[in-house]
């Protein structure tokens, strides 16, 4: 009796619908807790060295901070002449006429190189030594092939008179041979020759003594 | 003065009868942003002048052929930067002089310059800049003085996000040893 009437003092103290609550606050807590072993960091990374880095960079845009405050940024010390920027505009513009100016007077003198269209024949250098060397392989191949199609010429006459030799007996080839080596070694000399060559070599003295 | 949208500009560009109001309302809307941005870059006002005229008869010539694949600003952006760079490199060229060598005549042009009147801190932040690769001095400038996100910078110079962080953050560390070497302190 006395312990349900103290359940019944301590109950009254909790909030109201608490536990109503209460087992469904309980399941979550549990989920989550097994959710923890299983998924420890939520699968993010830092590229690496990360945080040996960190400070050295969050030490660094303080001093940038420091650095900005201690004077103007943008101009950083820097100063332009009295008035620069108000004309700046104008002498901008000006620039930009004269180049239109410019561009317009070239187009006017020479009117051609937009009338005439120029084909090139070659297109890059590379095609103009391709087109080269092909001509020179098909000059080359081209002449090859004609010098091997050129039939040989063949000497009748020579075979004909090897043909001849061939039917004579070689013992009437050995004395014509032998027979024209002799006149070889006492050739015939002409008379009319003989008489100039003593009339020419011989004094007529000489002539008379010897007769 | 209320600003006008870049789409209103374009579309009067694009309208032979209102392509000169256009232009104006172009000028009016950039040139400062520009010129501050060429002028961080080559230091002197002169050759700054002689660049942002240069930069917006490009801009004049090539407005008929721009895209809406990348935002305006970010388009004029990258001519002048474009342009600074080209500047950059011919002046080391000329004098046939290193890098290193360029960045000290910048800083001899900051000295002698009679449009500069920063005070010691300012001095000391352009200096440190000048210490810096060009490529990385250009980074900072677009994040630091002209407050550009890393996306549009990416867009100017073709450099991926990532990179353009590790830079930036790299940049900043020098230009802070610089200025502690310098006992500049705030």
């Amino acid at each position: 009796m006395e312990n349900k009437l103290e359940n019944e003092e301590w109950m009254s103290g909790a909030p109201e619908g608490y536990f109503d609550s209460l087992s469904e606050r309980i399941r979550q807590s549990v989920f989550l807790d097994a959710l923890r072993d299983k998924v420890a960091e939520g699968g993010f990374i830092t590229p690496d060295n990360y945080f040996e880095s960190l400070p050295g960079v969050i030490n660094g845009n303080l001093f940038l901070e420091q650095l900005k405050g201690s004077g103007s940024v943008e101009t950083a010390g820097f100063i332009t002449p009295e008035g620069y920027f108000s004309s700046l505009s104008s002498r901008i513009v000006a620039q930009v006429q004269n180049v239109d100016l410019d561009e317009a007077a070239m187009a006017v003198q020479a009117p051609s190189k937009h009338a005439d269209k120029i084909v090139r024949l070659w297109h890059s250098s590379f095609l103009k030594y391709a087109s080269a060397a092909c001509f020179i392989l098909l000059s080359a191949a081209g002449l090859y092939f004609y010098q091997q199609k050129t039939e040989p010429v063949v000497n009748y006459a020579e075979l004909a008179n090897e043909q001849m030799l061939y039917d004579i007996d070689e013992h009437v080839i050995i004395e014509h041979i032998q027979a024209a080596s002799m006149e070889e070694e006492q050739p015939v000399v002409a008379a009319a020759d003989l008489e100039n060559y003593i009339l020419t070599n011989y004094s007529q003295n000489d002539i008379a003594s010897d007769l | 003065m209320k600003q006008v949208e870049d789409s209103e500009i374009l579309e009067k560009f694009s309208n032979e009868k209102t392509k000169n109001e256009a232009f104006n309302l172009l000028l009016q809307k950039y040139q400062q942003k520009i010129y501050w941005h060429i002028r961080r870059l080559v230091i002197d006002h002169d050759d700054a002048d002689d660049l942002i005229q240069e930069v917006f008869v490009k801009v004049w010539k090539n407005l008929e052929k721009f895209r809406s694949d990348s935002q305006l600003y970010t388009w004029i952006y990258r001519i002048a930067t474009n342009e600074s760079i080209t500047f950059l490199n011919k002046k080391k060229q000329r004098n046939n002089t290193p890098l290193e060598e360029v960045s000290s005549e910048l800083s001899e042009s900051l000295v002698a310059s009679s449009y500069f009147n920063g005070d010691k801190v300012q001095r000391k932040l352009q200096e440190a800049l000048l210490t810096l690769p060009e490529k990385q001095r250009l980074i900072f400038n677009m994040k630091y003085f002209d407050d550009l996100k890393y996306e549009e910078i990416s867009e100017i110079t073709g450099t991926s996000v990532g990179a353009l962080k590790a830079s930036f953050h790299i940049a900043v560390k020098k230009i802070e040893v610089f200025m502690l070497n310098e006992d500049i302190t705030f």
